[in-house]
């Protein structure tokens, strides 16, 4: 009793002790958003001089080339799409793109799996020779690769750009499957093999599955390359019905003019896939290339 | 069910590190073997030899008396428990549970009808449509097992299954894994570095070092028998007090002396000793086989003062040292030489309760001749001893 009485006394003596915690103010970063903001005014504001460029009549981008459109101008894309032969283009970049994607994706996928989980002779030389690959500037090889080409009579034909891309994609494409096979766990691959799995089970029914954010990564990165890519069509390609998409936004541009609407409105309809292709896919993306950067 | 030998085993890494090295092994069918030794000396490699996850450099590996050097892991038919259960992420628990039988094109109802039924015998019904990430660690572990259970395979191979649960649950699972071997009768190779579990579960303990087996025998004869010092040391918490001593005998009886004290035995107790005296031996006593003396008078008896003292309940722990002069026998043991630098070249005896002394005492300590331990100063190798009759428990007996 009288020791509950003393230590109700001394509590009564304590000094006040506020119960909360006073709340950390923290100093608005304002340094930080005001760069922020910059940078990303920088980026948004060429992307958006070519939204207003594409929805106004050619005439304004002279006279008002700044101001937003008067009004939503449709006019450039079906003249981009028709007299600009866009829409062959359009389906000459998706007859070149969708193989190389599959292809260098597949390729990536069985390269990598073996060079991060098989042992196998040579595996070493072969990692280095896709390293090298990583290192080599595509400009270096324009050349050979083009008197390759016109030997094997490819030049003009798809095929040409098909296999060059393919070719270039490779060695990033097995660096990212290779880095992202070794992050798996060792007990997993052990735990199937042991299940009664092949090296080619192990890979579909395990290993993909688990890296599908890395596939998915890597189709959306070979995507872009493909996609956006000018330099092999342009010197692979010469006639005008084999034109890509970008080699197809250079003939707006004439000798002294440039149609700024229509190349405007060739630009979004280039970009808008991907930007698309991004959005389904960014969830995938980030992931992918977090997981092949850190554990790589 | 199969038996599984490894003749002559040896496994050189690419790195040059000798895994293991010339690796005898012969585990009987049904038979719960326990490969024992601390990190590095090889256990794990031996056990994915055997699963056919690593190729020997040499040596032979059989499976049911068949050579399987040159058969895949996919085809030898044994299941293996990871340490880290290694569950497939992306499948639910009943779908982790029959992928291997999915693999080899069993129909689909008797694959459902295993499941259950291996889901049944390890209480998992309520969690197969459950992903593995949802589950705890006791339940990852349970459907790991589950998932060799499936198979039905020929032996189960289990590399330190219990590591990563807590000490209830995996006392709990330890029982439970006995339970399962009785019923199924499967043989199991079991790697650890936990010497309670060994002890607990193996049939027959192999005690390995080096990438080699010390003593390969039931966990009773391993504690009362230790083929050498490191085997001795190795088992037992608190592990045997082994001091350098010299052994001579006088009028008949075997004087063991060591630092200022002198322990007086029968030479009858140990003929092997006796008949090489004098010379210098490791000596060795479990803190278990020391018990509390009225005076010092009684033949071997020591008289020490207690250093510390632990109280555990039941029993108490007294650590004393021997006094100057009188070390712990460190030869041949790399990892208790560090130890033993730490503590100081302390001894430990388990007395009941009562009849421990206060911290600071004096006390007088009895250790019976038949349970000293005689090894080779030199080379660590058991120079007999202990020679009372073991008793082995009905259940174990078979095995050894």
């Amino acid at each position: 009793m009288s020791d509950a009485t003393s230590q109700t006394a001394a509590l009564a003596a304590a000094p006040e002790v506020p119960l909360v915690a006073p709340r950390i103010r923290r100093r608005t970063p304002v340094g930080s958003y005001v760069l922020l903001g910059l940078i990303a005014l920088f980026t948004v504001l060429p992307l958006l001089l070519i939204w207003f460029t594409a929805f106004k009549p050619n005439i304004d981008t002279v006279t008002k080339p700044y101001a937003p459109p008067d009004s939503f101008y449709l006019h450039n894309f079906v003249e981009a799409w028709k007299t600009g032969r866009f829409g062959t283009y359009f389906e000459n970049s998706v007859r070149i793109t969708i193989p190389v994607v599959i292809v260098s994706v597949v390729f990536s996928m069985l390269a990598g799996y073996a060079l991060a989980s098989i042992r196998f002779r040579g595996s070493r030389l072969f990692l280095i020779v896709f390293t090298i690959g990583l290192m080599i500037p595509t400009q270096a090889l324009l050349i050979p690769l083009f008197i390759t080409m016109r030997d094997l009579r490819l030049l003009d034909t798809f095929w040409s750009v098909i296999i060059a891309e393919i070719g270039f994609a490779l060695p990033f494409g097995v660096f990212i499957m290779r880095a992202f096979f070794r992050s798996l766990p060792t007990e997993l691959t052990d735990a199937a093999r042991m299940d009664g799995c092949s090296e080619l089970r192990l890979l579909w029914h395990i290993a993909l599955p688990l890296s599908l954010p890395a596939v998915l990564a890597l189709a959306l990165f070979q995507f872009i390359f493909s996609w956006n890519d000018f330099l092999f069509p342009l010197i692979f390609l010469s006639s005008e019905n084999a034109r890509t998409l970008p080699l197809g936004l250079i003939y707006f541009t004439g000798k002294y003019t440039t149609n700024w609407a229509l190349t405007g409105a060739g630009v979004i309809m280039i970009s808008a896939p991907v930007i698309l292709l991004y959005i389904a896919l960014q969830r995938h993306f980030v992931r992918g290339i977090v997981a092949g950067g850190l554990r790589g | 069910m199969a038996g599984i030998g490894l003749t002559r085993i040896t496994k050189v890494f690419e790195n040059g590190v000798v895994a293991v090295n010339e690796l005898d092994l012969e585990i009987a069918d049904g038979e719960f073997a326990v490969l024992l030794g601390p990190s590095g000396c090889g256990k794990t490699t031996a056990l994915r030899i055997i699963a056919g996850l690593e190729e020997p450099t040499a040596g032979l590996v059989r499976v049911g008396g068949e050579i399987v050097n040159h058969v895949l892991a996919k085809d030898r038919n044994i299941a293996m428990v990871f340490q880290n259960y290694a569950l497939y992420p992306q499948m639910s628990v009943r779908q982790n549970m029959g992928f291997s039988l999915r693999l080899h094109r069993i129909p689909k109802q008797e694959i459902k009808e295993r499941v259950e039924a291996a889901a049944h015998l390890l209480g998992l019904e309520a969690l197969l449509d459950r992903k593995p990430r949802t589950l705890s660690g006791g339940q990852r572990q349970r459907v790991a097992m589950g998932r060799a259970i499936v198979r039905d395979p020929v032996a189960f191979l289990m590399d330190e299954p219990l590591s990563n649960l807590d000490a209830k649950l995996r006392i709990q699972m330890r029982a439970e894994l006995l339970k399962l071997h009785q019923r199924l009768g499967t043989t199991i190779v079991y790697v650890t570095h936990d010497q309670i579990e060994a002890m607990t579960m193996g049939q027959r303990v192999a005690v390995m070092r080096d990438g080699a087996i010390l003593q390969l025998d039931s966990p009773q004869r391993l504690y009362r028998e230790p083929t050498s010092v490191y085997v001795a040391s190795f088992l037992g918490s608190p592990p045997m007090n082994i001091v350098s001593a010299q052994a001579s005998v006088d009028d008949g009886r075997l004087q063991v002396v060591f630092g200022e004290h002198r322990l007086t035995v029968p030479a009858a107790t140990n003929d092997t000793v006796a008949a090489r005296c004098p010379c210098k031996v490791a000596l060795g006593f479990r803190p278990d086989d020391v018990e509390r003396a009225a005076t010092a008078e009684e033949a071997g008896t020591i008289t020490v003062r207690a250093d510390v003292v632990e109280l555990l309940g039941s029993d108490a722990l007294v650590h004393f040292s021997l006094g100057s002069g009188v070390q712990r026998f460190t030869e041949l043991m790399e990892e208790a030489r560090e130890t033993a630098a730490l503590e100081g070249a302390v001894f430990t005896a388990r007395l009941r309760e009562e009849e421990a002394p206060a911290s600071g005492d004096q006390l007088h300590l009895h250790v019976h001749p038949r349970r000293l331990h005689f090894f080779d100063a030199a080379t660590g190798a058991r120079l007999a001893g202990n020679d009372q009759p073991l008793l082995l428990s009905g259940s174990l007996s078979h095995a050894s």
